[in-house]
């Protein structure tokens, strides 16, 4: 599960800066809620780990939130569209 | 690579500086006559969330609160942390932010079992690009494919406009220089093409050097063999 939230977070991190492109903008109204479900994995894989090193399902929740916050940023600047 | 951090940081808040002090010392008159920056402004003609920042920190700048609101909110926002950020010298060095990753203390193993699947599930993606632009007839693709909203919008092409006509075309044997649209089609269409090789290579490879081991005489060959079947889930 912390794994998975690992590679959820760098996934809507990719997602994140392929949307930065100019004409691109518009892949945030998928990445963004796809970052949302990634953030709710994530805490999810944080609260539930029995494991003693929790820094992948941390490190998900800290590039799920910067992917989501980024990309409304991005997705404003563009108008939505662009 | 700190020292490189550090110089960064120290430019950077140099020139927020020199940006502070120049809108400090200049009429606003004399910034209102200064070319429009925003791309976005240019090329769809409505104003986008930043627009008019330089004229409200300015306005700030020379006591009009109101003014300043007026051209943008974000302004009230912006002076104090360009002033926090010039006065307190912010910059991150890489040290810190290495310090920041280790006391995450993410296992070297599920990092790398990470990286493989993201590496797998976006050869998967490319996979479906050269695939659809090899399969599909043309004008289902040139169909299917999104319209450029910039192009729609302004009728200039965008640094992305051609990029399906070419994979069609390259994916149909036709790499002749006059039949691209878009310089970066054909180093892009490599790359995903080497990537996708590579992918294949290191699956196939590593599948074999990680093969189970036929006979298994002892526990410790056991041991060995259920260690390689864990690897090999990753």
């Amino acid at each position: 599960m912390l794994t998975l939230a690992l590679v959820w977070g760098i996934l809507a991190i990719v997602g994140m800066i392929v949307g930065l492109f100019p004409c691109l903008g518009s892949l945030n109204w998928i990445n963004i809620p796809f970052s949302g479900i990634g953030l709710v994995i994530s805490i999810i894989a944080v609260v539930t780990s029995k494991e003693e090193k929790k820094g992948a399902g941390i490190a998900g929740i800290v590039l799920c939130a910067v992917a989501v916050g980024l990309g409304l940023i991005r997705l404003l600047a563009g108008g939505g569209v662009l | 690579m700190d020292a490189v951090a550090t110089r960064a940081g120290s430019a950077l808040r140099a020139l927020v500086g020199v940006w502070l002090a120049a809108l400090c010392i200049l009429p606003q008159r004399m910034i209102e006559r200064l070319p429009q920056l925003c791309l976005y402004r240019r090329w769809t003609g409505r104003m986008c969330f930043g627009c008019g920042l330089t004229h409200s920190v300015s306005a700030l700048l020379h006591g009009q609160i109101s003014a300043s609101w007026h051209w943008n909110r974000l302004g009230v926002f912006i002076l104090p942390a360009a002033l926090a950020a010039v006065l307190s010298g912010m910059p991150v060095s890489a040290a810190q932010v290495r310090k920041h990753l280790a006391a995450l203390e993410i296992p070297r193993d599920q990092a790398r079992c990470a990286l493989r699947r993201v590496w797998a599930v976006l050869s998967i993606v490319f996979a479906l690009v050269l695939l659809s632009s090899a399969i599909l007839p043309e004008e289902l693709a040139m169909r299917l494919a999104p319209v450029c909203q910039r192009k729609a919008a302004t009728g200039r092409e965008c640094p992305l406009c051609g990029m399906t006509h070419d994979f069609l075309a390259i994916s149909r044997g036709r790499l002749r220089v006059e039949n691209r649209r878009n310089r970066a089609s054909l180093p892009l269409y490599a790359g995903m093409l080497a990537n996708e090789a590579l992918f294949a290579l290191n699956l196939t490879l590593g599948r074999r050097l990680r093969a189970p081991v036929p006979t298994g005489r002892n526990l410790e060959s056991l041991g060995r063999h259920t260690n390689t079947i864990g690897e090999t889930s990753c």
